[in-house]
């Protein structure tokens, strides 16, 4: 049986495969697009600077959030920011950040695609 | 004349416009600046491929002396001999392919006022806005004996390059029986666990090959970081392998005599078949040259944008800077850097700065596929950087082996995401 301790995490774990499978099937491959926007300044982007340091476009099966929408980001950080079990790296840095961080993070990926 | 002659701004030429109405002349969206960065490890080529990212018609050049970057992160999984010296060394190709002017010269003067870079060759560069990411530089009389030829056959390794191979290469060539020492510094140092990250790979290499062996950490310190959960790494996976010892229980370390093999703490000289000495730091040399660094030795920032609070249009990033409780990491420095470059966009625009959230995961091998992990989450909208309450941890002291297995995997991923967003490589 599965402790309660690590279900939060494989249950994270699979969520994020289940995303990165749907992502792969319709993922394009992008040039890194220059960014000099309003967006590419803005709290949304100071926000998420941590990201990429381990979830950049490698393609080496990182669950990438490149083609998440900014709903689907949001509610994958709620669920991190609020599942009080949770230990893996992505709880403990989501228990940092307020809901509107959240949405601002969320946002700028998304515009960030 | 040089290559990177014809690209740079030099000394007494026009510089770039910079204000918001001529730039907007060129471009609604592009800011034209000259900006230079020092040092191109995590800190310095994060920022440089960054900001050619978000506004590629700045005017970059990295300045570095080396041509190519061997990586600390991952160094201690060569003691396993699995990985490969290959697997650390990063070229500047990818980042001159997008277009930043690398200029493999070491930079031996700043002048803030003028607002000039002088390189090893007397070339000078001048800059709108400088970034320094110098890494550390090491308080080598610290320890009495750790001169030039104890710090080849007593080698920290802790500063990149290939010093680690040759720790590699003493480590197999000690006698079954030796003892091996690790001398970890006072706090602030360059990677707080990764001492205890290498004291793990070597009991890991002593039990397979040299089981009568002892590993002997002297630490400066009275305690660690995530110390609960590589004593239980310890004692499950190395017993009696690994003796550490704390600063008030004889840790210290006062000098090395590198021609008899001996270590000398306070009361106890230590006979031992191989020594990592790894010796107090401080920021790089050219921080202390540019008038950045205080009396610590390192460079204090106003932690919203990390421009230097001793000198004008200097920002500084990286290990060289006074930002904790952030560690001194290379996760740290690519956060700094990529702030930084957001925030001297904004300045450039004429907006002010932003505080945001910040954070930091380091992951730690106790074993060679298995890692354990401490995150921290700041703000830095205060006059210092100031932890999160309630965000952040380590790995649960009850992680199973299948979690730690998972985290040496996920580091795995964050070392290629990191050096994809230096270096431009996978
Ligand atoms: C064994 C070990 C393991 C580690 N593991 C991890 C880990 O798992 N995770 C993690 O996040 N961090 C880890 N670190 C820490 C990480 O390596 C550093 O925090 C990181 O390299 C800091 O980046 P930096 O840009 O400040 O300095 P550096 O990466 O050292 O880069 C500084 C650069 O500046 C150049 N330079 C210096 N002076 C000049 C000058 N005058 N002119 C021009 N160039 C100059 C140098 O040549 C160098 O290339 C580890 C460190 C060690 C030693």
């Amino acid at each position: 049986m599965m402790s309660s301790k690590i279900g939060p995490i494989i249950l994270g774990a699979v969520l994020t495969l289940i995303l990165l499978n749907a992502c792969q099937r319709q993922a394009v491959p992008r040039a890194d697009m220059p960014l000099l926007t309003d967006t590419s300044l803005s709290k949304g982007a100071l926000l998420s600077v941590s990201c990429n340091n381990c979830h950049a476009k490698t393609g080496l099966g990182i669950p990438n959030y490149s083609n998440h929408s900014a709903k689907r980001i949001k509610k994958y950080l709620t669920f991190y920011k609020t599942d009080t079990n949770g230990t893996s790296v992505m709880h403990r840095m989501a228990r940092g950040l307020s809901d509107e961080e959240i949405a601002l993070i969320a946002g700028y990926l998304e515009a960030s695609k | 004349m040089m290559d990177w002659g014809r690209r740079n701004t030099l000394t007494g030429l026009a510089t770039f416009p910079l204000t918001f109405t001529v730039s907007q002349k060129i471009s609604a969206q592009s800011v034209m600046a000259n900006i230079v960065i020092i040092g191109g490890g995590f800190g310095g080529a994060s920022a440089a491929m960054f900001l050619k990212k978000i506004s590629p018609d700045l005017n970059i050049t990295l300045v570095e002396p080396k041509t190519s970057y061997y990586a600390c992160p991952f160094s201690n999984l060569l003691i396993d001999g699995k990985r490969e010296i290959t697997n650390q060394k990063f070229s500047y190709e990818g980042l001159k392919s997008r277009g930043v002017n690398v200029i493999h010269l070491r930079a031996i003067d700043v002048d803030p006022v003028k607002k000039t870079v002088t390189l090893s060759e007397s070339q000078t560069l001048s800059y709108d806005k400088l970034i320094i990411s110098p890494g550390i530089a090491f308080q080598t009389n610290a320890i009495d004996g750790y001169g030039e030829l104890a710090q080849k056959s007593m080698p920290h390794a802790w500063a990149g390059g290939q010093d680690i191979v040759r720790l590699v290469r003493r480590l197999k060539n000690i006698n079954d029986g030796s003892t091996v020492v690790i001398s970890v510094p006072q706090a602030p140092y360059r990677c707080p666990p990764g001492p205890y990250e290498r004291a793990s790979l070597i009991a890991s290499y002593l039990k397979q090959n040299k089981p009568k062996s002892k590993l002997i950490i002297l630490d400066g310190k009275e305690n660690f970081s995530k110390q609960a959960l590589f004593e239980r790494a310890w004692a499950e996976l190395y017993p009696n392998i690994i003796e550490w010892r704390s600063a008030s229980n004889d840790g210290r370390v006062v000098s090395v005599d590198a021609s008899k093999n001996q270590v000398i703490t306070d009361f106890e000289t230590l006979n031992v078949g191989l020594a990592n000495i790894i010796p107090p730091q401080k920021a790089g040399h050219i921080a202390e040259v540019a008038g950045l660094v205080d009396i610590t030795g390192w460079c204090p920032i106003n932690p919203v944008d990390f421009s230097s609070t001793l000198q004008n249009d200097i920002y500084v990033i990286g290990d060289a800077t006074i930002a904790a409780p952030m560690p001194k990491s290379a996760f740290s420095a690519a956060v700094h850097a990529k702030i930084c470059a957001i925030q001297i966009l904004r300045n450039l625009k004429g907006l002010e700065p932003q505080p945001t959230i910040l954070s930091n995961t380091c992951y730690s091998f106790i074993a060679p596929e298995r890692a354990v992990s401490i995150t921290g989450v700041y703000s830095n909208s205060g006059k210092a950087i100031q932890s999160v309450p309630g965000a952040g941890g380590t790995t649960p002291l009850t992680a199973t082996v299948l979690e730690k297995t998972a985290e040496a995997y996920q580091a795995n991923i964050w070392f290629q995401s990191m050096t994809h967003n230096a270096f431009g490589s996978i």
